[in-house]
Order: structure tokens, then C-alpha cells, then sequence
């Protein structure tokens, strides 16, 4: 069975998420489209995730934005967002393979869950619906 | 030489003229080509493999239609490879 913390482990360092390095993922890039974004969670996409509370609480005091990375709230918020939002609606801990349930996590991230299993059900020759099934598990499971 | 080839031929139907296949033996062959055709066609390794390269396909053709993605494109492409 694989595990989530080591699937969401890649995942929050490629978006900028470190916390033994002190950086928090916090970007306010005027030109990103997501605009202020932690750890890969915007808040134009997200602006409903309690996390913001945090950020905005964390923004008076001093040290922002370094101080998001030491918070354990914060970190924990960040994992809940993605157990959530990815880890169980892909049915993560049905997978087997640590490895492959590493990328499909990391890609419904940056793509989307529908494109993630898309192409996870092409490849394995399943008709291709965008939902996880327990059909797509099963062969997932099947690999050697 | 042709001998030693003659011979190779013949000795296992000699062998097998002299000494009838089992029951247990087909059994043993059947089940054997069972158990291999129940194995899945690829690896989790060469699913992982294919579904990396896919996932970069579809990054090269966002960025032929729409060419302002193309600064995304080296970030994108490291991303695909770089998590395990």
C-alpha cells in the first residue's frame, strides 16, 4: 500500500514547500494566474481552504513569509489539502506501488485528477473516463 | 557435422518414442502457460516510463498551440522526471 506522506513529500518541493530549509512556498507573483499561492495552493483557485486564515494571521507578525515554514499548522493544513483534494479521491491508498502512486498524485496536482487518471486508463487500455476506478487499481495493481 | 545434427534431431523423438509425455507433465506445461499468460503485458516500471513520456507529449503540444507556453516548458519537463 502506498503511503501519502511519501507521495506528497515531491510534491510540496516542487512547489517550493521545503520546511528543514526554512521556505514555505509562498509566492505573490503578480503574473502568475493563480496569484498568491503556498505550497502549490492558490488562492484563486483555493480562497475557501482555512489555510488562508493562517496566512493572513502569519502576514501581521513578523517574519513573513520565512515563519509559514516553521508552522506546524500550516503543514499540517497543507497535507490536508492534498489528502483531500488528491490522495483520497485517487484512491491512493488502494495503490501498491509507491512509484506510481507518486505520479499520479504529482500530476493530478499540476494537471488535474481527470487528466492524471486519463492517462493512467489509456496506457493500461482501459477506456478512458477521468474517473478512478477500482477497475484502473486493480490493473495498476497488476504490474509487476 | 550434418551426423551431429541428424542425431540432435532425432535423438528427443527417439526420447520421446520411447518414453509418452505424462499427463502430470501437460498439466505442468498447461498451468505454466496459464500462469504466463495471466502476466500483465508491461511493468509497473515501463507503465511509469510510458506515462512520463506521455505526460511530456502533452506538454509539447500545449506549448505548439499555444507558443506563449514554451517558457514553461523546461520547468514542466524537469518536473516529469525528477519526482520518483
Amino acid at each position: 500500500m502506498a503511503n501519502f506522506e511519501q507521495a506528497i513529500d515531491p510534491v510540496l518541493t516542487s512547489e517550493g514547500y521545503i520546511q528543514k530549509y526554512g521556505k514555505s512556498g509562498y509566492v505573490n507573483d503578480p503574473a502568475d494566474a493563480g496569484g498568491e499561492t503556498i505550497a502549490g495552493i492558490s488562492r484563486n483557485n483555493w480562497g475557501n481552504e482555512a489555510i488562508w486564515l493562517y496566512v493572513d494571521s502569519a502576514k501581521k507578525k513578523p517574519g513573513f513569509p520565512a515563519s509559514l515554514a516553521g508552522n506546524l499548522n500550516i503543514r499540517a493544513m497543507i497535507l490536508d489539502f492534498y489528502n483531500r483534494n488528491f490522495w483520497r479521491p485517487l484512491l491512493g491508498n488502494s495503490i501498491q506501488n509507491q512509484a506510481i502512486a507518486n505520479l499520479l498524485v504529482d500530476k493530478a496536482v499540476l494537471e488535474g485528477i481527470t487528466s492524471a487518471v486519463s492517462r493512467a486508463e489509456s496506457i493500461v487500455g482501459l477506456p478512458q473516463t477521468g474517473k478512478i476506478s477500482n477497475i484502473l487499481i486493480a490493473k495498476l495493481n497488476a504490474l509487476t | 557435422m550434418k551426423k551431429l545434427i541428424l542425431l540432435a534431431l532425432f535423438v528427443p523423438v527417439m526420447a520421446f518414442g520411447q518414453h509418452p509425455v505424462k499427463v502430470d507433465s501437460v498439466k505442468i506445461l498447461r498451468d505454466s502457460i496459464a500462469v504466463l499468460n495471466r502476466r500483465p503485458v508491461m511493468t509497473a516500471d515501463q507503465f511509469i516510463e510510458i506515462y512520463k513520456y506521455e505526460t511530456l507529449l502533452k506538454y509539447y503540444r500545449l506549448c505548439q498551440k499555444k507558443p506563449t507556453n514554451w517558457k514553461f516548458y523546461k520547468g514542466w519537463s524537469e518536473r516529469v522526471f525528477e519526482n520518483k
